[in-house]
């Protein structure tokens, strides 16, 4: 067997040098019966860096995940749909301002934020010093936001009086 | 940006990619379909971010990486020994089997789990997906220079990693 | 990354800063600071029990500052809305219902909201919270769900660091 042609490959392989077709020769030739044994080495070294090209996933796989792109886009409505389509008013005034903006749609950037960030970066001395105990903390207070806002949502929805809005022209998303 | 349109066709087109790539930590294909599902849903999630992602591929490897890092990780604090860990135990003094022994598989497990992010990345890319050096620099925002370097090392490291194993040098 | 050597100078910011300075040392507040630095080490910590919704919404948030406090919370409602440039916000919500006024404000960039304000005030109770980082409404939408919660009663929050 060619062994200087098979060391050669291997050198070079080595430097990083190969193309993808010399790599495929070289995993070719250390499939051969008659290797010797210290280039077996090498055989090995292939089979197990190697992963097969059988390891793959169907079509059964997108569709799982298309599914759930879609169930997504559907049952999560963007919220200023949601705001704007259960506007009511009566004793509860729920002014919403820029709907457009929820929608993640282009608007021309009237701020800056890059210096939101930094100055909260700069000043922020912790309350806890113990991670589990901040995001327990962290969780807590979440949920009362979120309370927040979803009761908004919610009282409008329930009134039927009529509507009380301030807001701009509504862009749709693609 | 239609968020729809951009995953079918840059996203969802590296599932057999990083299913390779996955299932080179965890050589298990439920697992590793799990992560794969796993960073694509997080990829969805992210979808505002894309526009400021140089390259959405290295971003979704960098995911399930750090995935199944927290996989294996995870295994080790359950005791759950990988298949080939176990084998780990055998010692096997055929000469015959020696080049090819389950030590040097498991040498060879362990070397790939030790390379540093991007030499892994480079390695999996060519290894498996037997891409050109061009298209993994694109992949990884590096240079061409920098993945053939990141392509030796991690080759060389292996190697050098199974020479340990064996009791005579190779020559 | 970039780069945080610059100091911005821009007055808009330093409001809610300096608001949290002037009460966070007083008995009568409750304050709750997390910096960035927390929030990657919270992100290393094991969490297995939380829905993915919360587990999102955290993920990808950089910092959050909360100050509370029960007492004349009109007053300090009527001082939050003065003091703290809300002008410089885009006003996303306001809900006045029995006595409470709750107001939420927000900041964008690059179509994505990077910081989200809200206000609370009531006879009872006051409120300030801010986060920054990559807000999602649709999964803040979703955390009230998990748990009913009343007011501030299931708050720990320490009085004073």
């Amino acid at each position: 067997m060619e062994y200087s042609e098979l060391k050669i490959l291997l050198d070079k392989y080595f430097l990083g040098e190969t193309t993808p077709d010399e790599e495929k020769a070289l995993k070719k030739k250390l499939q051969d019966e008659t290797l010797p044994e210290p280039l077996k080495l090498f055989r090995t070294f292939f089979e197990s860096t190697n992963i097969s090209e059988k390891i793959q996933l169907n079509d059964d796989f997108d569709k799982k995940i298309v599914d759930f792109i879609n169930a997504e886009n559907s049952i999560h409505p963007k919220p200023a749909i949601r705001l704007f389509s259960f506007l009511r008013a009566a004793s509860i005034i729920i002014l919403i301002v820029t709907g457009g903006f929820l929608m993640y749609n282009y608007l021309p950037n009237k701020f800056n934020n890059k210096e939101t960030e930094i100055n909260n970066l700069l000043t922020i001395d912790d309350t806890y010093q113990d991670p589990v105990l901040a995001r327990q903390e962290l969780e807590k207070a979440l949920e009362l936001l979120s309370s927040k806002m979803n009761k908004g949502n919610e009282l409008a929805a329930q009134k039927s009086s009529k509507l009380q809005v301030i807001s701009n022209v509504l862009k749709t998303t693609d | 940006m239609d968020y729809k349109r951009t995953f079918t066709e840059t996203i969802l087109p590296l599932k057999n990619n990083l299913m390779r790539y996955s299932y080179s930590f965890l050589k298990d294909r439920h697992k590793a379909e799990d992560m794969v599902q796993e960073t694509m849903i997080r990829m969805w999630n992210i979808k505002e971010k894309w526009r400021e992602m140089d390259n959405l591929q290295g971003y979704c490897l960098g995911i399930i990486r750090h995935l199944c890092l927290d996989e294996l990780r995870k295994r080790k604090n359950h005791y759950y020994a990988l298949n080939v860990a176990h084998q780990e135990q055998s010692t096997d003094n055929d000469p015959l089997e020696h080049y090819s022994s389950k030590e040097v598989v498991v040498a060879i497990s362990n070397a790939m789990l030790k390379l540093p992010e991007k030499q892994h990345f480079c390695f999996h890319l060519r290894e498996n997906e037997g891409m050109t050096y061009e298209q993994i620099s694109e992949i990884l925002g590096i240079s061409m220079d920098q993945v053939k370097v990141n392509i030796f090392r991690a080759r060389n490291y292996i190697k050098k990693e199974i020479l340990k194993k064996v009791e005579y040098g190779v020559q | 990354m970039t780069s945080l050597v610059s100091i911005c100078s821009d007055a808009q910011n330093d409001a809610i800063a300096k608001f949290f300075r002037q009460y966070e040392n007083n008995d009568d507040f409750t304050t709750i600071s997390i910096s960035p630095k927390m929030f990657k080490m919270m992100s290393k910590v094991k969490w297995d029990d939380v829905t993915p919704a919360v587990k999102k919404t955290i993920n990808q948030l950089t910092s959050f500052r909360m100050i509370t406090t029960e007492k004349n919370g009109a007053k300090l409602y009527s001082e939050a809305v003065q003091k703290l440039n809300l002008g410089t916000y885009e006003e996303i919500m306001t809900i006045r219902d029995a006595g409470e006024n709750v107001r939420f404000f927000a900041k964008e960039s690059n179509n994505m909201i990077n910081e989200l304000v809200m206000l609370v005030g009531s006879k009872s109770e006051f409120v300030l919270m801010s986060l920054t980082g990559v807000i999602d409404l649709d999964n803040i939408g979703k955390l009230g769900e998990t748990i009913n919660v009343s007011g501030m009663e299931n708050l720990k929050g320490i009085k004073k660091k």
